[in-house]
């Protein structure tokens, strides 16, 4: 390894350390001005690194790639310890029709909340209003003939299932096969 | 990731398994709308959604619409009497011979049941779907990276210091000597020169009382300082507003004559209009 590489090593490590959000690859190699194909042969080093694969010891962080982006975390098993350093007693959950109408979201999108009402044969308002107040989903458009707005996942949601994009939900067209093709309400 | 989606499909199905009627009752209160309802009760008696089994599902849907009352929404209620009704309709088709499906109504009650049947299906995908979004979602908030806190920090206006140690130094030194000979040299005695208002608006109602009429000029030809001035005229202004005088002024910039046609005029008064000005 050149020490040319080296230095990229840093200033990427540098930079992932204090970064809030997922930096996606393209950002970091624009800001050092290296082809973006260098740039993902560091990022997949430090992640090699930091899991011990490069004949050095495993970090007690792990580099992750989430929602288009790389983010340094905390490795799963020091999450205890870490709770008990800031004295926190764990997060939020959803609720469940919180969880089912994200589904609905997610693979539906752009919905309408009618659209989504009409699925969980529910009101779909108040848990819209949880989900946009906590930015897992987004307003994408109003729709121009229904003027029904219309929405969306945030990239906020990718970080918060741990993917890296839309593509890694599990597939349900195996749940839905059951002649729902032929769906009369489905546009 | 599909194995762990169809893992915790099977552990949501083996949950359903050991429900018996007992964790049924208790579990009533919770079911979020007649989709929810419907699709626990075919998993609940592990059977597809197939006509055989549809009456006692039925029946069992009515039961609980008719042991809840749903007194809170209206709307969860039409939506509960809709899909009972569809369920209803859909038996009364199957309890009638079936010989012949050219009945209008039977052709009816069985597009009504697909249409039912798809959207339960429909409904069933996305909250089998949910668990995976659930199990994800609850692992990752778990998990430790840098806070959003910092954002605060960050979007705050930040301090850029470049001052050296030594010039901090010889600055506090600076002010500090400053202060000391600076204390004494602040002139306040023309604040204590001027009249006060109250004694401004007791000179004013009672020249003007007992002259009658008099020009703005007279008024204030006593006054030692601008100040004094401005605040004669702003009690005028005040003494107008409570009609006790009257201004005249013929000309544009001319003389300004005052005339007093207020009553009673004690000194209670005067502290009243003291406060406000």
């Amino acid at each position: 390894m050149s020490l040319q590489n080296r230095k990229l090593h840093k200033a990427c490590e540098a930079m992932l350390m204090v970064a809030q959000d997922p930096v996606s690859a393209m950002d970091l190699a624009a800001v050092l001005e290296v082809p973006l194909v260098t740039m993902l042969h560091v990022l997949e080093d430090l992640r090699a690194e930091y899991d011990g694969k490069r004949a050095c010891l495993a970090r007690g962080f792990e580099l992750r790639e989430l929602a288009g982006g790389w983010k340094i975390y905390a490795r799963a098993e020091y999450d205890p310890t870490i709770n008990r350093l800031m004295k926190y007693s764990g997060a939020q959950k959803l609720s469940q029709a919180a969880y089912e109408t994200l589904a609905i979201i997610a693979y539906k999108q752009p919905i309408s909340k009618s659209a989504i009402s009409a699925i969980r044969a529910v009101n779909a308002d108040s848990v819209v209003r949880t989900l946009l107040s906590k930015g897992l989903i987004v307003e994408m458009f109003v729709d121009s003939e229904t003027s029904a707005t219309q929405y969306g996942t945030s990239s906020e949601l990718l970080v918060h299932l741990g993917i890296n994009t839309l593509d890694e939900l599990p597939r349900i067209s195996h749940l839905l096969e059951d002649g729902t093709e032929s769906l009369p309400h489905e546009q | 990731m599909p194995n762990q989606f169809s893992s915790t499909v099977q552990q949501h199905q083996a949950l359903e398994k050991i429900s018996d009627r007992e964790i049924f009752h208790v579990r009533l209160d919770q079911f979020d709308g007649p989709f929810d309802l419907l699709v626990t009760l075919i998993t609940r008696r592990q059977l597809d959604i197939t006509h055989i089994a549809l009456s006692e599902v039925t029946d069992e849907f009515l039961r609980y619409v008719q042991r809840n009352t749903f007194s809170e929404h209206v709307e969860d209620i039409s939506d509960f009497l809709l899909v009972a009704a569809t369920l209803l309709d859909i038996k009364i088709a199957q309890l009638l011979p079936q010989s012949q499906y050219t009945d209008r109504e039977d052709v009816h009650a069985l597009a009504a049941r697909d249409l039912l049947f798809a959207r339960l299906l429909e409904y069933r995908a996305f909250r089998d779907a949910s668990a995976w979004f659930a199990q994800r979602y609850e692992l990752e908030i778990q998990r430790h990276s840098r806070l959003g806190e910092d954002k605060k920090v960050s979007g705050d206006v930040q301090i850029d210091w470049k001052m050296s140690l030594e010039r901090f130094h010889a600055l506090a030194l600076e002010f500090f000597s400053r202060e000391k000979k600076a204390e004494p040299d602040i002139p306040v005695s023309h604040i204590h020169d001027s009249a006060t208002t109250f004694e401004h608006i007791s000179h004013i109602v009672t020249v003007l009382k007992e002259a009658r009429r008099l020009t703005f000029r007279q008024l204030v030809e006593n006054a030692q300082q601008k100040r004094d001035i401005v605040t004669r005229f702003m009690i005028l202004l005040e003494l107008y507003k409570r009609d006790a005088i009257i201004f005249d002024q013929i000309t544009i910039l001319g003389e300004l004559v005052i005339q007093w046609v207020g009553h009673n005029w004690d000194e209670e008064q005067i502290t009243a209009l003291e406060v406000n000005i």
